[in-house]
Formats: structure tokens, sequence, C-alpha cells
């Protein structure tokens, strides 16, 4: 996909201006060895802006206005397939349907990705994770989290809730209405899309305690739908 | 335990004008002058004359203990040292003869035309230095965590040597359960560094090995010091010493753990098939794992990751939303440093131009003129007469005759045939309507309601018509 993406984005590229820098980013790889493109990773990560609740991303709509094209949506992801190709290596840009947001996600690292999220915050987002995308339910209680993680430690509803604060921030789980009067949360597509494939790998690992193959963790959270088509899958019909 | 409630020999506690009390800090004094001599710039910089220095020290020493030969003078030394250690083209008879020197001065050794002896107090001192440097080089053998345990450790025996036999070896008990806790806090931050290392299982399993070492020392020390009087600072002391100890060897045992799980994770076969209990069990359990489990929180599952075993796997950390600022292309840059550079603020008063307003100018054909005049002309005309009327009846009818339209428009009435006159001959004379002359049409003769004759009935007679072309009266 990445190297048709990069014929697709020369082809276009007077169209959309804005895509040279970010085709430039792509040789990068060429340049660098791994360490000092590890530390370039880590220079775009410290350099970013601060983030702020709700204040990330753009609509379609505005996306739509920059780019100078209508409401169509083959020209719209087009758009997204050829950013994605071209640095894929350190952004993607998603667009989440539902609140209307298109978002670019900056892989960070492992050394540095325990910066962004408490290790509490962690914990309670692969299980919001793992109960909306692998159970597919389509929302989760907070008191379905007490109860999973109340035995672990004292003032826990305080805790959670202070660990939920920061996902809720940086825009991973939105707050849910299910008409009862009970707080509930929802999985964003920026949620749906924090862990990296590799750290499901090694958390799933560890739970089973033996190794596993990339694909069939990918497969068991149901991610390879994110990438392309359902019809990527061979098992799904 | 004979003497309970012994008084520990101590400088602090002794009075100060004994006697001995002082020839100890004449000691200390003499041990200075010798430090002093070593605090030359020349030493700081080079830490190998210092190790010179402690070598021909040594070498005086083991004569002094009957280990080696008689010292007839500075030249033996001088090929003696040449001779145990490497050779080393500092090491000068001049050198040797200055340290010599400055020894006998201090009284640390007497150089008769025979002999150099080693004093009394030239073997406790050197003792002491011995042990300094000894000490620093253990300490430094160690990595940091284990530095501070090595430390504790060293206090632990040093309170063993000293206040067990009746010297106070200061507060060392304190001492070790400070550098405990130093090293307890400093094994909490090092942790993930030393999970993310591929080959830290063995340096942590030093400290941890330390760290048990020095729990039985502890233990020990704590209870030899019950028996002495100083419970109020005692208590709080131990309790601290207990939390750090427990906590340190808590912390480095579930490091080893987790990387023997993840060590063996490794070599255990590859599965499809994912239980998904276990994985929610493991979710719950990661939340807050106890710290001397197998079981690795959230951020320790990253630091593993930074042992880059599977390919890429340091750099898939995970995805974070970001936002940056547009960018700005080159010519605003540009734009922008010019201005800064350039700006000179304006001082004189502001001069406001008013431009002239110019109106479109329509284009006209040369035979629309006189019309688009006409038309002029008539609206200023119709500003001023009354037209309307005699308009609109004329649209009616098409064609009247002149007494008809005005009586019609208006009224009877003398003041209004008047003005219906005049708007008559306004129409007229801007060519909405066309007068015919000979059309002589019939007066309507209701001379009982006029106040007026027409001159000549002929007048009244006149045919008045809309005129077809051009713009209509309307307005």
């Amino acid at each position: 996909m990445n190297k048709e993406a990069m014929e697709l984005a020369s082809e276009e590229e007077v169209e959309v201006e804005n895509l040279n820098p970010l085709t430039a980013m792509q040789s990068v790889k060429g340049y660098l060895t791994k360490l000092e493109e590890l530390t370039f990773m880590q220079i775009l990560f410290s350099s970013s802006a601060t983030i702020r609740r709700g204040n990330f991303g753009l609509s379609r709509k505005e996306v739509e206005r920059l780019l100078e094209i209508g409401n169509d949506e083959h020209a719209f992801q087009s758009f997204l397939k050829r950013v994605n190709g071209a640095v894929s290596r350190y952004m993607k840009v998603i667009y989440d349907k539902q609140r209307n947001q298109v978002v670019a996600l900056m892989r960070v690292p492992a050394k540095q990705a325990r910066n962004v999220l408490s290790k509490e915050s962690l914990a309670i987002l692969m299980f919001i994770f793992y109960h909306q995308e692998v159970l597919q339910n389509e929302y989760t209680l907070f008191s379905q989290l007490i109860q999973s993680f109340g035995h672990e430690s004292l003032q826990i509803t305080r805790k959670i809730q202070a660990n939920l604060d920061p996902l809720k921030k940086i825009g991973a789980i939105d707050d849910y209405d299910d008409n009862k009067g009970e707080d509930a949360y929802q999985l964003t597509a920026i949620g749906a899309h924090l862990f990296s494939d590799s750290y499901l790998r090694r958390y799933t690992e560890f739970s089973q305690s033996n190794q596993l193959h990339l694909e069939d963790v990918i497969r068991f959270f149901k991610r390879y739908n994110l990438k392309g088509d359902i019809a990527d899958d061979p098992l799904e019909t | 335990m004979e003497e309970v409630d012994r008084r520990l020999i101590s400088v602090f506690e002794t009075d100060v004008d004994q006697p001995e009390l002082l020839q100890s800090m004449r000691d200390i004094v003499s041990f200075s002058g010798v430090l002093k001599e070593l605090s030359d710039k020349d030493y700081f910089q080079s830490p190998h004359q210092v190790l010179r220095f402690l070598r021909v020290i040594q070498l005086i020493n083991l004569e002094a203990l009957g280990l080696t030969d008689a010292l007839e003078d500075e030249e033996q030394i001088f090929y003696r040292y040449r001779h145990i250690y490497e050779y080393d083209e500092e090491i000068t008879l001049g050198f040797v003869k200055h340290l010599i020197y400055v020894l006998g001065k201090y009284n640390w050794v007497t150089k008769t035309s025979r002999r150099i002896k080693m004093r009394d107090l030239g073997k406790r001192m050197i003792d002491s230095l011995i042990r300094l440097a000894n000490d620093s080089l253990a300490y430094y053998l160690n990595d940091e965590v284990a530095r501070s345990l090595f430390q504790a450790k060293r206090d632990a025996e040093l309170s063993e040597a000293y206040d067990d036999k009746g010297i106070s070896g200061g507060n060392k008990l304190a001492s070790m359960i400070r550098n405990v806790e130093e090293a307890t806090e400093l094994l909490i931050e090092r942790e993930l560094e030393y999970l993310a290392d591929r080959n830290a299982l063995m340096q942590v399993e030093v400290i941890h090995q330390l760290m048990q070492e020095l729990e039985v020392k502890m233990e020990e020390r704590l209870a030899m010091f019950e028996t002495l009087d100083q419970e109020l600072i005692f208590s709080t002391i131990k309790q601290r010493g207990i939390t750090a100890i427990s906590e340190g060897t808590k912390i480095s045992l579930g490091t080893i753990n987790k990387i023997l799980k993840f060590a063996h994770l490794r070599e255990t076969d590859v599965i499809r098939t994912i239980q998904p209990d276990l994985l929610r069990q493991f979710i719950e359990r990661t939340f807050n794992p106890p710290v001397d489990s197998d079981i690795p929180n959230a951020h320790q599952i990253l630091s593993f990751m930074e042992q880059d075993q599977y390919e890429d796997e340091a750099m898939d950390g995970m995805w974070v939303p970001i936002k940056f600022a547009s960018p700005i292309s080159p010519e605003t840059v540009d734009i922008g440093i010019d201005y800064l550079e350039n700006y000179q603020p304006t001082t004189e008063p502001i001069e406001v131009v008013v431009e002239e307003f110019f109106p479109e100018l329509d284009e006209v054909m040369e035979d629309e003129l006189d019309d688009l005049m006409g038309e002029a002309k008539w609206q200023m005309t119709k500003q001023m007469i009354h037209t309307e009327r005699l308009e609109n009846y004329l649209d009616e009818v098409e064609e009247a005759s002149l007494d008809e339209l005005i009586v019609e428009a208006g009224s009877s009435s003398w003041s209004d045939v008047l003005n219906g006159l005049i708007g008559a001959s306004a129409l007229i004379g801007n060519k909405k309507a066309d007068l015919d002359e000979k059309a002589n049409k019939k007066i309507k003769q209701d001379h009982e309601n006029r106040d007026w004759r027409w001159i000549d009935d002929e007048q009244g007679g006149y045919g008045i018509s809309k005129r077809r072309r051009g713009g209509s009266g309307k307005s």
C-alpha cells in the first residue's frame, strides 16, 4: 500500500500542496540510523502542542475546505490514504466519523510512551478497549470499572475518576448517555488506535504466559478492519 | 552484653581539657599536614601522583611491619618501588626525597643517617589513609543503587567493629538506614531502566543479594542497639530502617521476577488461541500489581518493549493525538523579517487624502441621447407638475379630447382645470403625448357645473393621444 500511495502522491502533488513536506518525511528513513530515527521521533513528540480536551483534530468539513474539495468522499479518502502512506512510520491520520473529527496521531516510542498516561489510566483504557472492541459492548459503565479494579486499592472511586480524566482529556474516551442516569463511557477512534500493535502483543503475551503471533493478536482485538476492509481478514466472512 | 550501660568512647563526650583528647587532636593536625601536601593543585589534577604517594608510604609501612628488609635511605625506597610496582618515569629520587622530608616534618617517620623508620603515629595514619582509599575504590566499583547499599553495609560493619568494642563510630546506624532508604528510592527510579535493559538481571540480582545481606545485618545491629539508652531516637530510626529495607527487598525481588517471567516467555511456544478470561484477569491485575509479583504494570510492559526483541517494537509504543501549529510559508517569514528589520514608526501626523468619487459611467449611443435627455427633463418636470392622473387616464383610454381629459382626470372646478392644462402642456412638451388640433372632438356641455369656458370651444375639441414610443410617464 505504501508504494502505491507514494505514486498516487506524486501524481497529485500539484493538487494538494500540503502533501509536500509530508512526503519529504518518508525520506528521513533513508538518511538516519535507527537510533537517530528514534531520537527524531522523540523530538517531534516533545515539540508537539499541549493536548487539551477537544482541542485536537479538525472537522471533516474543515479538512475539505483546506483541500478545496467539496463533499467528495473519494477525494477525502484518497487524501487520508496518501498522507498515511507517506508518514505511516511516524504518524497516522484517522477520521472519527462519530465525532466528525480528523485527528493526527503521533507514534510515541516505548521509552516516552509512559509519560503520556499513568499506568492506572492505561489499565483502565485497556479494559474499556477490550470491553468494547473485543466484546463489542456499546459502552462501559463506571460501576463495571469499580467492580473490576475495586479490590486492588483504597479510595478506588476517586482513583478511577482521577485516572479517567486524562483519558477524556486526550480524547480516548467520551461520556456516553445511557439514559439510566449512570456514568458510562464510550471508546472513541483515538482510544481505539492508542495502543500500538506491538504493545497489544506484549500485553497479551504476558496475560497468556505464551508467545503469540502478531496477526493473531490483531485479529483478537478486531483491528484488521481499521487498516482496510473487513475483506482483508481471511478468516472473517 | 556484660556491661549494659557503658559509655562509648567518643571525642564529643570527653572532657575538653583531658590531655589524651588534645593529643588525638594533634594527631589529626599532623594528618592534615600530610594531606595538605596532597591537596596541591598538581596532585588534585593528577590522581596518579596520589597513588605514587600512597605506594611510597606503603613501602615504609611494610618495613615497619617487619614484612621487608630495613630501609637505609631514599635511594633504597626508590629502587624497591621500581621493583615492586611497574617502571614509572615520573618516580624520581627527588620525588621520594621530598616525600620523606614531608613525612619527617609531620613526625610520621624518623630519618637517621642509617635508617628510615616509621613511627607509631605514621602507622595509624597510613592505616586511615589506605582504608579511605580502599573504601572509595570499593564504593566506585559498584553501580549507583549498589553504591548506597555498599555504603549501608559498610556502615553496619563499622558499627560492628567499633560500637561493640566501646568506641563510637558516630551515628553509623542512622547512616546505614539513610543509605538503605536512598538505595530503595534509586531502585524505584531505576526499575524501568533495568527492565528495558536486556542484561540487567545480573545487576539486579547483585542488588537483591545486598538487600538480603543487609536485612540480616540490620536486624543484628538493631538488636545490639536495643540495649543502649537511646530509645526515643532509636524507635523512629528502627521504623524507617525496617520500612526501607522491606520495600527495597520487595522491589528488587519483583524486578527479578518480572525479568525472569519475561525471559521465560521468550522460551515458550507460540500459541494461536488467546483466552479472553486470562486477558481480563491480567488487565485487572495490571492496574496496581503488588511490587514483588511477576506481573508488570502498564509502564513496565513498555520498558520490556524498549529491549526491541521483536522488530521495531521499541518504536511502536503508542499513538497519541497531537496538533501542530499550521506551517508558515517562507514568503510570509520573509515579509515578517522585513517588517521587523525595516519598520519605522510614523512620527508625522497622518494626512488623510480623500479620494474623489467618480461614479461609473454608462455608455450611451447617440440615437438614444435624445430620449434619455428627455427622460431626465421629464423626471424634473414631474417633480413640479403633477401629471400622474392625466397619464393614468390616458393609459386607460388611449385617446381623448382635451376637455374630456382635463375634466375627467381632475374635476370641473377652475383650479383643477388650470392644473390639468399645465399638466397636459407638460406631457406634450416632453413628448409623452401628442396633440391633434384638427381632431375637433365633441365637448361635453355640462355648463351648469363649470365656472369657466373655453375661449373657443374648438380648443376643447383638440385630441390628445398617448405616445407609443419612448418611456411611459409612469414612475
